[in-house]
């Protein structure tokens, strides 16, 4: 309590008040005196009152009577009572309405003293506590808010997923359907010109006409085929991959301890026709298993070595390395390779959807480090990269070795 | 009896498709009689003897191509309805659908469709997987429908 604590002298006694007063003053309390009940009363309203001497025998009222009014008050109000007239049952009546302490008189000044310091400085450690205490409380209850708030932003934000989800599927299926038709009909036209060609090559088309139709049924006619069709089916690729992507966030994983050992045998013999066709060799550690879904983990090591696959450089052997190490709960696999590498500032990049570094260079959509990134984030896991560019990539994979998973599915 | 008496039945709302399968079934030597429906209202009217458009006739041989997307009702309530008649649940009903979704495939299984096929704009795919379905329609027996449905 940085101000001065107040006292309250209740007392009918007027030496009494007068020399109580000049000794608390002393002791740079601030003092207010009353001779009856009511006056008290009257003293303490609307008044900071931190302690009250209450004398038992007051010309107007019991002293007893007056401690739950004042309490009423001034709930932190300490009180000590003082009486000529000592018994063990005032005593108790006078603790049990709130009083903290009881001196009788004659008065030991010493004693009442020490008796007004350690009212005061219990009520000080009182009021300390309540205060901490509601200080707690509160933070408990905006730690609390703040739990809710991230809960409720966390099931939009996962509601918002999966209506981006719905929107790709919904509009990836409806632009496949008028797909269908364009590529169906340009081959309807292409079996329909198969026939105009037979017309075309029989004796009975003039030199003069076949001269004229000549480049436009063996060159326009055939170029624009090619484009449509590329055109169509580059688009149908696209949409699958979407609808893949889409179909990722929902499907139900399957967990469960996986020997790594295995999966990427399977996933390198795979990719055994490409290895040989690059002229790669592939390289394939020991491995620790983990957690996970079996189809789903497949398509992540085999995107990657995909990605590996496409990306060598063709002016030198390709290496290409797999290992692994489980420390502390978890397993970071490894795919390196001595490929073109990727730019400091594509290395986020490459993750995102429908990203394509070098179009001109590879097949491909832009989905496969996409779909890997979508799949590690439903495991719990990650995947990041290290490059340097000319030299090679590593691609980690971390996951979990025991079945943990965000997903809430 | 010749197994050429089977009516194909094809629900598919959008024409250019219903074409292109007409064309490619045809083309697959199937020359069998074809009636196409435009939505999934239509095809029920016909199978179950309802409203106004034509209904099927008692004791004919039907195989049906369903679309799963369609307006009004689409193909998996039909095949639920089908499959839930006493009389239609002999049908045999080919799905047919614009994406290959798992679940959508597990679903109509689940039903009971005969079989299943995602309509691929690689041409020749569609081609092969409509030779296919002629092949099937010229070897599997396709049940006879009794009369009038109960009521």
């Amino acid at each position: 309590m940085s101000e001065k604590a107040s006292i309250l002298i209740v007392d009918d006694d007027e030496g009494l008040r007068k020399s109580l007063g000049l000794i608390i003053k002393e002791k740079s309390y601030r003092v207010e005196t009353a001779r009856t009940g009511q006056e008290a009363l009257e003293k303490a309203w609307g008044k900071e009152i931190n302690l009250a001497l209450v004398d038992l025998k007051l010309p107007d009222m019991e002293g007893v009577n007056l401690i739950p009014t004042l309490k009423e008050m001034h709930p932190e109000l300490a009180v000590i009572v003082t009486t000529g007239f000592a018994s063990i049952e005032t005593a108790i009546q006078a603790l049990n309405k709130g009083a903290s302490a009881y001196i009788t008189k004659p008065l030991n000044m010493d004693e009442l003293c020490a008796k007004v310091e350690e009212a005061l400085e219990k009520q000080r450690l009182l009021a300390e506590n309540k205060r901490l205490l509601l200080e707690l409380q509160r933070e408990l209850e905006e730690r609390k808010l703040a739990e809710q708030e991230r809960e409720s932003l966390l099931t939009k934000l996962s509601e918002k997923n999966k209506e981006l989800e719905q929107i790709i599927h919904i509009t990836s299926h409806d632009l496949r359907s008028p797909l269908v038709n364009i590529q169906g009909f340009t081959r309807e036209l292409d079996e329909s010109f198969k026939q105009v060609y037979q017309i075309f090559d029989s004796k009975a088309v003039p030199s003069a006409v076949r001269k004229k139709l000549a480049p436009i049924l063996d060159e326009d006619i055939p170029h624009a085929f090619q484009y449509i069709l590329a055109s169509s089916s580059k688009m149908d690729s696209l949409l699958s991959s979407l609808l893949r992507l889409s179909r990722l966030g929902r499907d139900i994983l399957n967990i469960r301890r996986l020997d790594m050992n295995k999966l990427m045998s399977q996933v390198v013999s795979s990719f055994k026709f490409q290895i040989r066709e690059a002229g790669v060799t592939v390289k394939v550690e020991e491995l620790p298993p983990c957690h996970g879904d079996e189809t789903q983990l497949n398509q992540v090591f085999s995107n990657l070595l995909d990605n590996a696959l496409k990306f060598f450089d063709p002016d030198k052997s390709g290496r290409i390395r797999i290992s692994g190490k489980a420390e502390k709960g978890q397993v970071t696999y490894c795919i390196e390779d001595n490929g073109i590498g990727i730019a400091d500032k594509d290395r986020e990049r490459i993750f995102e959807i429908f990203c394509r570094l070098n179009p001109a260079a590879s097949a491909g959509e832009g989905l496969g480090l996409a779909i890997v990134r979508k799949i590690l984030d439903r495991h719990g896991g990650k995947v990041w990269v290290e490059s340097e560019p000319g030299k090679g990539s590593r691609f980690f994979v971390s996951l979990l070795t025991k079945e943990v998973t965000n997903d809430k599915k | 009896m010749t197994k050429n008496e089977v009516v194909l039945l094809i629900a598919e709302d959008d024409e250019g498709h219903a074409s292109l399968i007409m064309k490619n079934l045809r083309r697959a030597g199937i020359s069998n009689n074809m009636l196409l429906f435009k939505d999934g209202q239509e095809t029920l009217s016909f199978l179950f003897q309802k409203g106004k458009g034509p209904h099927r006739m008692p004791g004919a041989r039907y195989l049906l191509l369903l679309d799963i997307r369609m307006p009004r009702v689409d193909g998996v309530e039909v095949l639920r309805q089908i499959k839930q008649d006493s009389q239609l649940c002999r049908l045999p009903v080919i799905m047919i659908t614009t994406t290959d979704d798992p679940r959508e495939v597990e679903n109509c299984h689940s039903l009971g469709c005969s079989n299943y096929i995602t309509k691929p704009v690689d041409y020749d795919k569609f081609t092969r997987v409509i030779r296919q379905l002629g092949l099937f329609l010229l070897v599997v027996e396709v049940p006879r429908l009794d009369g009038n449905l109960e009521t």
